[in-house]
């Protein structure tokens, strides 16, 4: 009995995350990702660019790559 | 004072993981030989539990874990690069956000649920692990060191210098400019698989002419000193199925579809893609010869698993020597991360040369058990034997498959999960490619040689132990080693030395006794699309489904003329 509302709920957890996810995902793009684009756009296009390299090379400094213990306990 | 580290790769392609005790490298081995399935990017338990069992010790027992790249910072590509390519980007968004949502942003936790660890678990940034992987095993004491791949955090080359056990990456090159997307994106609209066909659009390469390398050049603006630009408007990086956009095939034709006959084009796209790639990577070194003034040169990343281009910076770049380690993709970066943390951040001595062997070995019980189960006949013989008759075998135009000792690390076959042939052979590389490989008749083998004799064959005066150079083969001895000839000249040789590989060297030798040629054909013992196998069984399975004639598995041989 308890085997079978368990399958019951893995049914209908599956069957939720079936609709919301897609959902979700799509609200999550073209909304949050969309909304920043076109403030991106408008405010500040460089970011969609990317940086500048400097002339005459496409070379540029490379930053944080002697990292402490501090540092690589960091994700980021 | 810490000194046991866990090193991990995942999430992109070719997951691994490897163990570090005192400074030295005691276990590497990539997911994909445990899970059977290639190029696995998932987190891999398997590998890192074979570690831990090799190391003899426990997740509780480690001092730190350490992944190879920064996953927040490369969520944060992800996410603006989708940005930028804007509404384009969907499908990609939607089958990319899950993943890093469920479990890419959470390591330190899915360590601690599915080993128990909780200790400290560092991150570090992607092309650091490469270059720590390139310098910190080379044996160098000052080494410049570059990098190249597809892409890490947001960097797709770097350059810098090594000394003793400390690092500086001097410049580096960004996201979407990167060498080793270009390569795939080709290899894609060649018709292979991303992350997979690379080496096999190298092998195309010799087949044809740089027809369209002004093309190349004009999509990636090159500066002098190496650095270059790619036209975006060429490539989808984050498109839903290709990598390349219709200005893309209206430059170059339409696109080829997977399994597709390989013309002319195609051969003409893959030379030129090459002459292009080699032009880059020797301006870069050149650049940085001039710079650094060094003698040593160290090499990391997937791009480096070009042996042709390898084999041009040896000659043409300035450097006297480099160093190329054998996992030199995004697998080596797990043991790169813990290298860095070993010796950089621990400051644990740099250890001796690295063995490739690093993987499980079986005991002859689980051999024999593996044979016994499928129903084989074989023998057991002490290893003069051993080698005596395998070499005899090869003579006689067999196909051997060889499973010896610890598996390999890194996508080379180096003596220890290898099928083996006769090199003197002209059919023997369509026999290979047909009836045991079945893959692209085009596809070349290559030579492994004995160490001390192989300037008398190939144009190298330094060892190749990683299969990781491609020399020309001297003209006189062409004609003597059809089978491991590539139709441009060159061979991607294996140095095989005493010292490193004993009875694989003996095996060589014993071949040399009996027909004055010093290397046999060396080709990874796998079918294709499946990884290199790592188990006896996995052997057997590989045997039973083709066309070899024998498989010596540690010291017992079966035939198959014995079981037919």
């Amino acid at each position: 009995m308890l085997e079978k509302l368990k399958a019951f709920n893995r049914r209908v957890a599956a069957a939720v995350q079936a609709v919301l996810l897609p959902a979700g995902l799509f609200s999550a793009y073209y909304l949050g990702l969309g909304l920043t684009w076109i403030m991106v756009r408008l405010l500040k296009p460089s970011v969609l660019r990317g940086p500048r390299p400097p002339d005459g090379t496409f070379w540029r400094e490379a930053r944080d790559y002697e990292p402490d213990e501090a540092d690589c306990l960091r994700q980021s | 004072m810490p000194s046991r580290v866990l090193g991990l790769s995942a999430h992109y392609h070719d997951a691994a993981a490897c163990l570090m005790q005192e400074g030295r490298l005691t276990a590497a081995a990539h997911e994909e030989r445990f899970t059977r399935r290639k190029s696995d990017a998932e987190l891999p338990l398997r590998a890192l539990n074979y570690c831990l069992q090799e190391g003899g010790i426990t997740a509780p027992d480690l001092d730190a874990a350490v992944f190879y790249e920064k996953p927040f910072l490369k969520f944060a590509r992800v996410l603006i690069g989708h940005l930028r390519s804007f509404p384009r980007s969907y499908p990609s968004f939607r089958r990319a956000l899950p993943r890093w949502l469920q479990d890419r942003l959470s390591l330190p936790l899915t360590l601690k649920s599915e080993l128990g660890f909780s200790g400290r678990t560092y991150f570090v940034k992607h092309h650091l692990a490469h270059a720590a992987a390139a310098f910190l095993p080379s044996g160098f004491t000052e080494a410049a060191i570059l990098t190249a791949d597809a892409v890490g955090e947001w960097a797709t080359l770097t350059r810098g210098r090594g000394s003793g056990s400390r690092i500086r990456v001097e410049s580096e090159m960004c996201f979407p400019d990167s060498l080793g997307l270009l390569y795939t994106a080709v290899t894609t609209f060649l018709g292979f698989a991303a992350q997979e066909g690379e080496g096999t659009v190298m092998g195309l390469a010799a087949y044809g002419k740089p027809a369209y390398l002004d093309r190349f050049r004009a999509i990636a603006a090159a500066r002098p000193d190496g650095s270059f630009a790619l036209d975006q408007s060429y490539f989808d990086f984050y498109g839903e199925e290709r990598m390349y956009t219709p200005r893309f095939v209206e430059a170059f034709g339409r696109p080829y579809a997977p399994k597709a006959e390989m013309d002319q084009r195609a051969c003409d796209i893959a030379a030129s893609l090459q002459a292009l790639t080699e032009e880059i990577l020797l301006a870069l070194a050149r650049d940085l010869r001039q710079r650094t003034k060094l003698d040593d040169l160290c090499l990391g990343g997937g791009v480096f698993l070009n042996c042709v281009a390898n084999q041009r910076i040896l000659e043409e770049s300035g450097f006297k020597r480099i160093f190329v380690q054998p996992a030199a993709g995004d697998a080596g970066g797990a043991m790169g991360a813990a290298a860095f943390v070993s010796h950089c951040l621990w400051g644990l001595p740099r250890g001796g040369p690295l063995s490739p062997y690093l993987g499980p070995a079986f005991p002859a019980s689980r051999c024999r058990r593996a044979l016994a189960a499928a129903g084989l006949t074989f023998r057991e013989l002490p290893e003069e034997k051993l080698c005596r008759e395998t070499a005899k075998m090869l003579t006689e135009g067999l196909v051997v498959g060889w499973v010896q000792g610890r598996m390999e690390v890194g996508p080379r076959a180096l003596g220890n999960r290898t099928i083996l042939g006769d090199p003197r052979n002209p059919q023997m590389k369509r026999f290979l490619n047909d009836r045991v490989k079945h893959r692209e008749e085009f596809r070349p083998f290559a030579p492994a040689v004995l160490a001390e004799e192989a300037a008398d064959y190939f144009e190298l005066d330094s060892p190749s132990p990683f299969m990781l150079l491609a020399p020309r083969v001297r003209p006189q001895k062409r004609a003597a080693i059809p089978a491991v000839t590539h139709e441009d000249g060159t061979a991607r040789v294996q140095t095989v030395a005493e010292a490193e590989n004993p009875r694989f060297y003996r095996l060589i030798k014993a071949f040399r006794e009996l027909t004055g040629v010093p290397m046999v054909v060396n080709t990874s013992f796998n079918r294709r699309g499946e990884p290199i196998v790592c188990t006896p069984e996995d052997a057997v399975a590989v045997f039973k489904a083709t066309a070899m004639d024998a498989l010596v598995v540690g010291e017992f041989v079966a035939r198959r003329e014995e079981h037919a």
